[in-house]
């Protein structure tokens, strides 16, 4: 009868590890991350554990990289049409779109504030007659 | 444990070069920027245009010399240590201090409005990083 216990215990820890491995396995596969108000963490969830991953600083630093970078790559398609309307002008980008214009950047940069956009963290690009080569 | 940062082609003076989005925070003021990843450019250089945008004051900062670039003279100015973060494959942000130099053009026209920042050779040196070009695009590759 011990030795069935023993088996059986023996058993149930096998069967523990078994489960607790194919978690692991899960949870690669469906990490789900949320916001917690209380800590201003990210944390990634899953079945068995709550990982801290990055705080929100971090997060939303994240999402603007990559806002600022689809924003530039909007201006670098779209140039061709923009020297029709903006040629020889400063032109601002926020969010896929144009937010406004100017000759210099100082008046757009005050144009911007206006609306309150920070140009720190906008895409502002100048709208040449012709393209220009240089190789570095 | 290497880390993967992809870069992106874009087109700067003329070319598609390898670029990546930038995060720089200067004497406390933030400032994102596109740069172009230059293994022959030795600093790390904001482009006027980028730096005029943001409240970094950089023209009071000491100069370092004059270099060429193409027909332009460029003054650098150093901004000293400042924080530049970039996102990896896994969209998180990686922070790194870097000396970093404003690059002011003196030679005044249109395409001195169009230089972009430069990722150099001393951050690329610094920090163990590595280009590598694969099928799906480049990649700054960062080894421990």
């Amino acid at each position: 009868m011990g030795t069935f216990e023993a088996r059986g215990s023996y058993g149930a820890k096998l069967k523990k590890r078994k489960d607790l491995n194919s978690g692991k396995r899960r949870e690669k596969k469906s990490k789900k991350a949320f916001l917690s108000e209380s800590s201003k963490k990210i944390y990634i969830l899953s079945e068995h554990t709550k990982k801290e991953v990055v705080s929100v600083e971090e997060a939303m630093l994240a999402k603007d990289l990559l806002r600022f970078q689809s924003d530039f790559l909007f201006f670098q398609k779209g140039i061709g049409t923009f020297r029709k309307q903006y040629i020889n002008q400063f032109i601002a980008i926020f969010n896929g779109k144009i937010v406004d214009s100017a000759s210099s950047i100082d008046e757009l940069k005050n144009k911007l504030q206006q609306k309150g956009i920070d140009t720190a963290t906008s895409v502002v690009e100048f709208v040449s007659e012709e393209e220009h080569f240089m190789v570095l | 444990m290497s880390i993967v940062f992809p870069l992106f082609k874009g087109k700067f003076l003329g070319y598609e070069r390898d670029a990546v989005t930038i995060s720089v925070k200067c004497r406390g003021f933030p400032l994102l920027s596109v740069a172009v990843v230059d293994t022959g450019c030795p600093f790390t250089i904001l482009s006027e245009a980028a730096l005029k945008r943001t409240r970094i004051p950089y023209n009071s900062s000491t100069e370092c010399g004059v270099v060429s670039l193409g027909p332009i003279q460029l003054q650098l100015r150093e901004l000293g240590v400042c924080q530049l973060s970039l996102r990896d494959e896994n969209g998180r942000t990686v922070t790194f201090n870097q000396k970093i130099y404003a690059g002011l053009a003196l030679t005044k026209g249109i395409l001195a409005q169009e230089l972009p920042s430069f990722i150099g050779k001393d951050f690329l040196e610094n920090n163990l990083f590595s280009i590598k070009n694969r099928k799906e695009g480049s990649f700054l590759i960062k080894d421990d």
